[in-house]
């Protein structure tokens, strides 16, 4: 599976004024957000960058602020891509539940 | 006009948007914009609603290089993987009123998450007011899928019954009439589906978000694409079958070699 150095962190919106884009992949003005809004998603490649460490809201690996659980990459605030599309992928959270696939 | 970007000729009238990775026009080596091929000239004669557009950013990985330019696509990890267009108006969004979209893309099968591959979002959570192309999972399968809505009482969805496999597909939705829509891989070679519904179609001032990669819905993304994503077309017409193996013709051995 493609993405092994690839980590994801979610913190609070708060600090996306202050937070320096420039060390993630993720630019500020698309920058993915949760359903309400209240935090939004960054990744880098490699090693955390020190803004990343520098969030005091990071979001903890073990569980993200909604309660849905996922499995710790051992550093805090640092989810794999397996971990972080657990937790993209739950409905109602980071995005609304899929609609009805059946004809029209 | 013709239009050589390194592939077999493709038809060309109609064509409003032609978005692809090989093209230095359309992704410039150091760009972080995805330009349309074609000048704006030519988009506003035959375009709708329309004319050539850039994408308005990029969320992921920088500067486009050289190697990107090689292999005439793009990555996308599923997460916030993906280019946005028209980002709040109506206005300038590429419609495809009685048109024909074309995409070409490949799931990685990494997982089993509903996600889009693009298209046309809206202002609403539950869906409505969009127009976009999905692989959709159900019983099992990761089922192709074009999705419109207009309202909860208008939908116009084409399935495909099968199980999408990892390899490169052209996907491809027309409106075939006021009534009738078709949906197709590989020009129907791999499978395709129609649907007849009367409901108008979803296009209004709700209709926005163009994406590649994506779709947004409301306040939020839908799952994005895990996979590849090549070029993209965007007809003002609705494309003849025999115009439609054209276009795959043009770049299945770019793909599916």
């Amino acid at each position: 599976m493609a993405w092994e150095n690839r980590r994801y962190t979610i913190f609070n919106v708060s600090e996306t004024g202050s937070f320096d884009w420039n060390t993630v992949l993720d630019k500020p003005a698309l920058c993915r957000t949760n359903i309400t809004g209240s935090y939004v998603l960054a990744k880098w490649d490699g090693d955390m960058p020190s803004a990343v460490q520098s969030l005091t809201t990071r979001v903890s690996s073990s569980a993200d602020k909604n309660a849905s659980m996922v499995n710790g990459s051992g550093e805090s605030g640092s989810f794999t891509w397996s971990e972080i599309q657990s937790v993209l992928d739950t409905p109602g959270v980071w995005y609304h539940n899929p609609p009805s696939g059946s004809e029209g | 006009m013709s239009v050589n970007i390194g592939s077999k000729p493709i038809v060309t009238t109609g064509l409003t948007h032609l978005y692809d990775q090989l093209s230095p026009v359309s992704m410039p080596y150091g760009s972080e914009v995805w330009y349309n091929h074609l000048p704006d000239s030519y988009s506003e004669k035959f375009a709708v609603k329309s004319k050539g557009l850039a994408k308005t950013g990029l969320a992921v990985y920088g500067s486009k290089t050289a190697h990107a330019h090689l292999k005439g696509y793009d990555t996308y990890d599923g997460s916030s993987d993906y280019w946005e267009m028209a980002a709040s108006t109506h206005t300038d969004l590429p419609s495809i009123n009685f048109g024909t979209f074309i995409i070409w893309a490949r799931h990685s099968k990494a997982n089993t998450t509903t996600r889009g591959v693009g298209g046309w979002g809206g202002s609403s959570n539950n869906g409505y007011y969009s127009s976009f192309g999905q692989v959709y999972y159900t019983a099992s399968k990761l089922k192709p899928q074009w999705y419109e809505y207009g309202t909860s009482s208008s939908a116009r969805i084409c399935t495909i019954e099968k199980d999408l496999d990892a390899m490169w597909h052209m996907w491809t939705y027309r409106n075939v009439s006021t009534s009738v829509r078709n949906f197709s891989l590989d020009c129907g070679d791999w499978g395709s589906a129609s649907n007849s519904s009367s409901a108008n179609r979803p296009f209004n001032t709700n209709t926005y978000n163009f994406h590649i990669g994506s779709v947004r819905k409301g306040s939020s993304h839908m799952s994005g694409w895990v996979g590849d994503i090549g070029p993209w077309y965007n007809f003002n017409r609705i494309l003849s079958d025999a115009e439609v193996r054209q276009m795959y013709n043009a770049n299945k051995d770019r793909f599916n070699y």
